[in-house]
């Protein structure tokens, strides 16, 4: 089982300002994307844009989402996920989710964004769910 | 940043006003936590309120002012027994939210858009939300939820 940790790092000084808020592994042909901000408003869910779309571009197709530490998602950041997860179907990938907190679990089930997303409570679960 | 407190006739009127920009919108949900919380409504409901309030508060940053970092932005909180009112005045771009339509999800997958959910959040969180645009005036967000005590 491979696991390795990069920083995700940009030369624009207002990319900069954000790659402390993410971080990514990858576990085989999965790349997790691991949102270590407590909240995640606007301007920090387009800077997670360009990190997906970078990732898509790298030719990653199974993307897993790890919210466990996140506390606050703003509806933008539910958009760059919809968009990341379509883009992904196309090239027959998948865009999976865990680590729902209360309130972002809240926005998921009330906003009916678990009929567009496979969300998982571990790790282990959703790996071996892209396997299957 | 101004704050504003009342007691008027068994509500519990307070008032926020912030300059329209992002670093500010973690102080709007602080404050509608803090009041939310003494309405005695539940963990839930304060966070639904309180994601309804940014998202409001985000579009009148990145529509109404354009993303003008100087613009006002005025949170009215009141609530008694019964219900908590928050209404939220800017002075931008006038903006009519009848040009924006409730998403179909699975349309709104399809066309792989970003923007358009706050709206819908709102709307599916709170009980009510209204809008009030007097062009060159002010626009108003009126959001109320019933209170279901904790």
């Amino acid at each position: 089982m491979e696991s390795i940790t990069t920083n995700i790092f940009s030369s624009g000084n207002y990319m900069m300002s954000f790659s402390g808020n993410f971080k990514k592994e990858r576990h085989e042909n999965i790349l997790i994307e691991i949102i270590t901000a407590k909240e995640i408003d606007f301007k920090k869910a387009m800077y997670f844009k360009d990190i997906l779309d970078e990732d898509i571009s790298e030719g990653y197709n199974n993307i897993l989402v790890d919210l466990s530490d996140c506390d606050f998602i703003e509806s933008s950041f539910l958009g760059i996920l919809v968009q990341a997860s379509k883009k992904l179907k196309i090239n027959n990938g998948n865009l999976k989710i865990i680590g729902l907190n209360a309130l972002p679990d809240n926005i998921f089930i009330l906003g009916g964004f678990t009929k567009l997303f496979q969300v998982f409570k571990t790790r282990q679960e959703a790996i071996q769910s892209f396997a299957a | 940043m101004r704050v504003v407190e009342l007691a008027v006739n068994k509500k519990n009127i307070s008032e926020l006003i912030v300059k329209s920009r992002t670093e500010n919108l973690s102080l709007i949900r602080d404050f509608v936590s803090n009041k939310a919380s003494a309405a005695g409504l539940s963990k839930e409901d304060i966070e639904n309120i309180m994601l309804s309030v940014d998202e409001a508060c985000t579009n009148i940053i990145k529509h109404a002012y354009n993303s003008y970092p100087d613009g006002e932005i005025v949170i009215n909180l009141e609530f008694n027994s019964e219900k908590i009112s928050i209404s939220i005045i800017d002075h931008g771009s006038t903006f009519n939210p009848d040009t924006v339509p409730d998403p179909d999800l699975q349309k709104y997958y399809k066309n792989g858009r970003v923007g358009g959910l706050g709206m819908y959040l709102m709307k599916t969180l709170m009980d009510d939300v209204k809008y009030i645009s007097v062009p060159g005036e002010y626009n108003k967000v009126l959001l109320s939820k019933k209170i279901n005590v904790a």
